[in-house]
């Protein structure tokens, strides 16, 4: 009649992973199709940049925007269904975090992979070497911790919505820019573009900088459950 | 197995305006109860603190002797439904079932299936695509094969038609008598489900009027119809509620109920005392302006 039922942030991260699943695994399958077809029919016509740093070293961007999209729709359009079925806005948060783990990871794996991929290609299709060669760990590490923020700031952006009125939600939107800028100059190693301008920032240790991307995404997620413990559930906001 | 309520000085304000304000009961569980009110009474604000969709702005839940706000415990054991049950509008109607089989610890997936089965609903077509009344049967079906321990409906089956509403008031009926549990159905057509309800509060504008057995309150409900002149003599020092005249002969609705010398006098007096329906004392009970209480 009834089986044992799992943990609530078990149910809530496993339903919104089953939900999810299909966006991104659709969205990487566009984009590695994208990435596969620029450099084998356009090869001749990249310019010298793309030439020697790759396409894949500038394509994180793309990554980056789709997981803030997605962050942005968790609470508005799940949380009201999980509340309302039972479960805690602790435990939805729970699961929220849980879900950014293989977002964040597969995404991670993906662009990390890219990197030795578009080489093959290059040495197959016969381009010039590839210059930009990163170490896979460090890549890796840097694009999981760079996805993970992106999610957690746009899960904060539509969380902002869901819990106050529209007008704060705007300028929670606006306020949320000041952590991607943060995580964009830690990450950025020495100078970073921003708005057009260079701003020169003090080159630190690579597991200094991951640390503070951490503690940065840390403090978000603190925010978020902040704010999401005592939300009012509203019927339907999306 | 039952939950006790207890709403202790209650109160749920949106800005400035007071939605509910000091409310208290305490329901003993095990029974169905209705919850009656005008439009804006604070129905539904009252059902969301039961359901933990809000905190109270004043006073406290408590269910099972726990403050109900966030608890796990009793979180799950709690089902509040409106219109579809509050499922994401792009899931399938199989997902909800899904999501809520996984949610409810005491789901009962073989009457889900009935359920489905009895409005036949289609499991592949996505909530958006369905009738309002198709909606409600889903709302309706999540909360009965939940079995939780407090189910709440809070006119989860507007837009059903009419023999869907009383294939609905049967499931109910069965279900409780099969497996005892605590519910509330907040609803508008008190004719319908009326006979359903054990215990009635009305609630109206933002207070609770009342909070009584049924059968007790329909006992306080006289009407008393005869010659005009009589019936005026007669009800003198009685709570009128209501009253209507046809030519020489008047019927007035009271409330309070007459003791054996009154009964005996109506007799003599050839007046006929009969029973009023609960939808009229409610109507009479919350009349706009205040006369009613």
């Amino acid at each position: 009649m009834t089986a044992k039922r799992k943990h609530p942030v078990l149910i809530v991260s496993n339903s919104l992973w089953s939900g999810y699943r299909a966006s991104l695994i659709g969205y990487w399958m566009i984009f590695v199709v994208v990435f596969v077809g620029i450099n084998l029919f356009l090869p001749n016509n990249l310019s010298d940049q793309m030439e020697t740093q790759g396409i894949w070293a500038g394509a994180g961007f793309s990554p980056k925007v789709y997981l803030l999209v997605i962050g942005i729709l968790l609470t508005p359009v799940s949380m009201t269904s999980y509340v309302s079925n039972g479960i805690t806005r602790k435990h939805f948060v729970g699961g929220t975090i849980l879900l950014s783990i293989p977002m964040a990871l597969i995404s991670a794996v993906v662009m990390t992979l890219g990197f030795p991929v578009e080489q093959l290609l290059r040495d197959w299709v016969g381009g010039k070497e590839i210059m930009a060669n990163p170490s896979l760990l460090q890549s890796g590490v840097e694009f999981f911790l760079g996805f993970l923020a992106y999610y957690v700031v746009g899960w904060m952006i539509g969380s902002g919505f869901y819990r106050y009125n529209w007008k704060a939600g705007v300028v929670i939107s606006i306020l949320s820019l000041l952590p991607l800028i943060l995580i964009e100059a830690v990450g950025s190693n020495g100078t970073m573009e921003l708005f057009g301008s260079a701003i020169a920032w003090p080159e630190i240790p690579f597991i200094v900088e991951m640390l503070l991307i951490l503690f940065i995404v840390a403090i978000i997620m603190a925010i978020n459950y902040a704010m999401l413990r005592k939300a009012a559930i509203k019927r339907k906001l999306i | 197995m039952t939950l006790a309520i207890d709403v202790r000085g209650a109160g749920v304000q949106y800005g400035r305006t007071v939605a509910v304000e000091n409310v208290s009961f305490k329901l003993e569980g095990g029974k169905i109860y209705g919850l009656l009110g005008r439009n804006g009474s604070g129905k539904t604000s009252l059902l969301s603190l039961l359901a933990s969709f809000r905190e109270p702005t004043k006073g406290e839940v408590l269910i099972d002797g726990k403050i109900a706000f966030e608890n796990a415990e009793i979180m799950s054991q709690v089902c509040f439904i409106q219109e579809n049950g509050h499922m994401m509008d792009g899931y399938k109607v199989k997902d909800a079932i899904k999501l809520a089989a996984s949610c409810w610890p005491k789901w009962d997936e073989q009457y889900a299936n009935h359920l489905l089965d009895l409005y036949q609903l289609p499991l592949k077509k996505s909530i958006s695509s369905l009738s309002r009344g198709m909606k409600s049967a889903l709302g309706v079906t999540l909360g009965l094969a939940s079995r939780a321990p407090v189910t709440i409906f809070d006119e989860a089956y507007l837009g059903m038609d009419a023999p869907t509403r009383y294939a609905f008031y049967d499931e109910v009926l069965r279900d409780y008598m099969e497996h005892p549990r605590t519910f509330i159905l907040s609803t508008h057509l008190i004719e319908e489900v009326g006979n359903l309800f054990e215990e009635v509060l009305i609630l109206d504008r933002g207070r609770l009027l009342l909070h009584e057995e049924s059968d007790t309150l329909r006992q306080r409900g006289v009407s008393i119809t005869g010659p005009a002149e009589r019936v005026d003599d007669f009800v003198i020092g009685l709570q009128v509620l209501g009253e209507q005249r046809l030519g020489g002969t008047k019927s007035v609705t009271v409330y309070g109920e007459l003791n054996q010398e009154r009964v005996n006098r109506a007799r003599t007096d050839g007046l006929d005392l009969g029973p009023v329906p609960l939808q009229d004392l409610f109507v009479h009970l919350t009349k706009k302006g205040g006369e009613g209480a």
